[in-house]
């Protein structure tokens, strides 16, 4: 029984996740919404377990709801499902604090087996948004640790352990989960566990990142 | 009547130069040729000529007087019956200072023939300074005023014509009354009260003498005296223009030189004798300071005791004639020059000496007016009229010319110097300035490409945007809302051919390992759902490699090789799928293998249009590349896709 965010402008489209959404979980409440101002409006008045986040909005991009999903929800998972499939797009989502991404055009039974992998804790993981994972992680270890932290909670500078590290550099060598399990002697839901936190981190990362700079007066924003 | 006259006039000069077949005419002619010649020839070669014509001494008709009988008296006669002095010409006052009447002299001769038809003359070489002519008790026509003794110039040789009528034959007297200063009072000796030895001869003969004498001593002097203040006013001038001290110095010390000539050969100087003969003296200091200073000065040093000495030595000098008295005068204004012309030797020589070792062109400007003075010196020593009465004036003339010549000269050097290296200079900061401008149009014509790009960027993107927004919008209703499989599968396949041509318009190179990553995570996910093994076959090296493939390369090679496991999964029934990617230095190369039935030939037409081999094959030639494709029932499908880098 989940209470379930839909955002997307296509009537089309939205009629058809609707009934995606009902499909893999069913008995679930559909909250719909066409407009980011009103996705934002619907966050602020009930809870949500799951929120459907299409990028491409007529009044702005859906990386604003999943900001404040995980602003004022944070056990909401949030789900970006898009058109683009390049990590331009795709990883400012993510760092805001998506659960992983569905592309839309793909086949419903492979939309299924994808919605449920990420209820279940395995968000997938492109090559592509692994290379930028592992470009962006690495920028974080270059940066020096602020001495001082301005800001009242706790600023942490999270860094990826050797395991993420290595299963961040097979992914984007192209290896598919099973296949890493293999290589490292690990079950397949282990990797799965690894890519979770690495998720996690990104998030968390990128928040403390962004109040860093929002501390920093917008100099040098990304 | 113009005419005659003018005739006249050439007959008068004719008779002056007519041919007379006689020796000592013959030499009068020569040296009246002489005398003409002084406006054609410069000066030394007159003098030259005028010394071989002159010295020949017609001796064949001239009498020379050597002694006198003299008497000091003011009487207008030879005073008869006192007691006389003989004394030997030439003869100069330098008994007694305060001498100052007249002394009588009285020369006899003696006319043995009859005076001929040509006219008779007294030839004064030099007297000095009035003097009255007595021709056997006839008073003769002179230059001789009452007044105030003053001080003349006495360098002029005097030639009196002696009338026929007064001549006696046998015994003559003359009688000469002169009035001067004594030699204490002057300040050099030719300005003394002196008499020469006089020549009594033939008017022409001795006016011949009189002649290049004068030219020796006057006329020369004259001509000299003008060079050399016209270069004292040119270095004056050059000062000016070009603020360079030393050429006002000079050119100050060639001025003063050139006065201190032309009063020293006035005849008359309107001021009483002491005075004036102090003045000549008092001028000369200034005149030695200036050019000791010019000296200086174009060494380049300023020794502050030396110049104030030097000035100082401009007071002493007057004051210690006023101290010496006039009777004096002779005694302290005799070593002065002497004194004078030994520190300017001793500063000429110790600059010549400081040229010579740091900048020789100086010293030969300077040392070449040395030489040339040094030269005329002996010249004038040898060649000179007797008495040489002021030596080394000419040769300080010429000096001070060539040494003005010499100054000019270096003045053009530097200048040249100067020219050249200013214009080196412009060129060199011109040459700066267009390589400047250079490097200015080089960063703009960069800024240029980077906006447009930027530019062309931006635009790939609003393209990119718009195309998913209106054309991926509605290719995605189409997927989700059609009934028909094929309808949704090809809606599918149309986005997805949409994403990668606004990748290619848009994206940037990719690198080879990050592309063989998409690849393979691409292929296994369809594989392996297609049941296929999928053999990944790529060196290390490609995957460390570090060549980048064009967005389009990447974008058409992404579309190959799913147009080929498409192909794959749907036609051939394939178990194995074998992908080998190499790059070398220019080409990168991709081949697939399976080991399926092969694409049927016919079965090619009919595949969805756009697809299919030729497509593929096209599309590598598109990218300067090929694509060779070999299938077949039995041997299964190789392509081998070839791409430049």
């Amino acid at each position: 029984m989940k209470q379930i965010l839909l955002l997307e402008d296509l009537p089309e489209i939205r009629a058809w996740l609707r009934a995606l959404v009902l499909q893999v979980f069913p008995g679930s409440t559909v909250v719909e919404a066409a407009r980011v101002h009103d996705a934002l409006q619907q966050v602020s008045a009930q809870r949500f377990d799951l929120a459907m986040v299409d990028l491409g909005l007529p009044d702005g991009s859906g990386v604003k709801v999943v900001q404040a999903l995980r602003e004022h929800q944070p056990d909401a998972q949030s789900v970006v499902v898009t058109i683009h499939d390049d990590d331009d797009h795709l990883f400012p989502a993510l760092q805001a604090g998506a659960y992983g991404y569905l592309l839309k055009e793909q086949p419903r039974e492979q939309l299924m087996e994808h919605l449920q992998r990420i209820s279940q804790g395995e968000p997938p993981l492109s090559p592509s948004i692994a290379r930028r994972m592992i470009s962006y992680f690495s920028a974080q270890a270059a940066k020096p640790v602020p001495q001082q932290p301005m800001v009242d909670t706790l600023v942490p500078n999270v860094q990826l352990t050797e395991r993420e590290r290595e299963v961040l550099l097979r992914v984007a060598k192209g290896f598919t989960l099973p296949e890493i399990g293999v290589q490292l002697g690990l079950s397949r839901h282990t990797i799965a566990d690894y890519v979770k936190q690495i998720y996690r981190k990104l998030n968390v990362s990128s928040r403390a990142e962004a109040a860093l700079e929002a501390q920093r007066l917008g100099l040098f924003r990304r | 009547m113009q005419n005659r006259r003018q005739r006249g006039w050439a007959v008068s000069r004719h008779r002056i130069v007519a041919p007379i077949p006689e020796l000592n005419s013959l030499l009068s002619l020569f040296s009246c040729l002489a005398c003409q010649c002084r406006r054609l020839c410069g000066p030394w070669l007159w003098l030259l000529a005028a010394a071989l014509g002159g010295h020949f001494d017609a001796q064949a008709q001239t009498l020379t007087l050597s002694t006198a009988e003299t008497v000091r008296s003011e009487s207008a006669r030879f005073p008869e019956g006192q007691a006389i002095q003989r004394v030997n010409l030439p003869h100069v006052w330098d008994k007694d200072a305060r001498e100052n009447s007249p002394l009588w002299y009285r020369l006899r001769f003696r006319l043995d023939q009859p005076p001929s038809n040509t006219q008779q003359a007294a030839y004064f070489e030099h007297v000095c300074s009035q003097f009255e002519l007595q021709i056997n008790g006839q008073v003769l026509a002179t230059p001789f005023s009452a007044g105030p003794v003053r001080s003349r110039a006495c360098h002029e040789p005097v030639l009196v014509p002696l009338p026929a009528a007064l001549l006696r034959p046998g015994d003559n007297v003359l009688d000469v009354r002169l009035r001067g200063q004594p030699l204490q009072r002057v300040a050099m000796r030719s300005r003394a009260a002196a008499l020469a030895p006089v020549v009594i001869g033939p008017h022409d003969t001795l006016r011949a003498c009189a002649e290049q004498a004068r030219m020796g001593n006057l006329d020369l002097s004259i001509a000299l005296t003008t060079v050399a203040a016209l270069c004292g006013l040119a270095a004056l001038g050059m000062a000016r223009v070009s603020h360079l001290d030393y050429l006002a110095y000079m050119g100050a010390a060639a001025l003063g030189w050139a006065l201190w000539l032309t009063l020293m050969h006035l005849t008359e100087l309107p001021l009483p004798a002491p005075w004036a003969e102090a003045l000549l003296v008092t001028l000369l200091p200034p005149i030695a300071a200036a050019g000791m200073l010019f000296l200086l000065r174009y060494c380049g040093l300023a020794v502050g005791w030396l110049e104030t000495a030097v000035w100082l030595q401009c007071l002493i000098v007057p004051l210690s004639l006023v101290l010496a008295g006039a009777d004096r005068l002779h005694a302290i204004a005799q070593p002065w020059p002497i004194i004078l012309g030994l520190e300017l030797v001793v500063i000429v020589g110790w600059f010549l000496q400081r040229a010579w070792q740091w900048s020789r062109p100086d010293f030969w400007v300077v040392g070449i007016p040395v030489a040339v003075f040094l030269v005329s010196l002996a010249l004038e020593s040898v060649f000179g009229p007797d008495p040489v009465l002021l030596p080394g004036k000419h040769g300080m003339n010429l000096a001070l010319a060539t040494l003005l010549a010499g100054l000019s000269w270096r003045l053009y050097q530097r200048y040249r110097q100067d020219l050249d290296a200013a214009q080196n200079a412009r060129a060199q900061l011109e040459k700066r300035l267009q390589d400047t401008i250079n490097d200015r149009d080089k960063d703009h014509g960069h800024m240029a490409e980077m906006r447009m790009e930027q530019v062309a960027a931006k635009e790939r993107k609003r393209i990119a945007a718009d195309l998913h927004d209106d054309l991926g919008a509605k290719l995605l209703t189409i997927v989700h809302t059609s009934d028909n499989e094929r309808i949704a599968t090809l809606g599918r396949e149309a986005l997805e051919e949409m994403r990668l041509s606004v990748r290619g318009l848009t994206g940037k190179p990719v690198q080879l390992g990050d592309a063989v990553g998409d690849w393979r995570s691409e292929a296994m996910m369809r594989l392996s759902q297609g049941g296929v093994e999928l053999v990944w076959n790529v060196s290390d090296e490609v995957l460390l490699s570090e060549r980048k493939l064009s967005a389009r390369a990447y974008v058409q090679t992404t579309r190959i090789l799913r147009e080929a496991i498409s192909n794959l999964l749907k036609h051939s029934k394939a178990t194995l799928c074998e992908v080998r990617v190499q790059a070398d230095m220019n080409d990168f190369e991709m081949t697939i293998i399976d080991n399926g039935n092969g694409i049927p030939m016919e079965l090619d037409g009919k595949l969805d249009r756009g697809h299919g081999m030729m497509t593929m094959k096209s599309r590598a030639k598109q990218l300067q590349g090929q694509c060779l494709v070999e299938s077949g029932p039995g041997f299964g499908t190789t392509i081998r896709l070839t791409l430049p880098l």
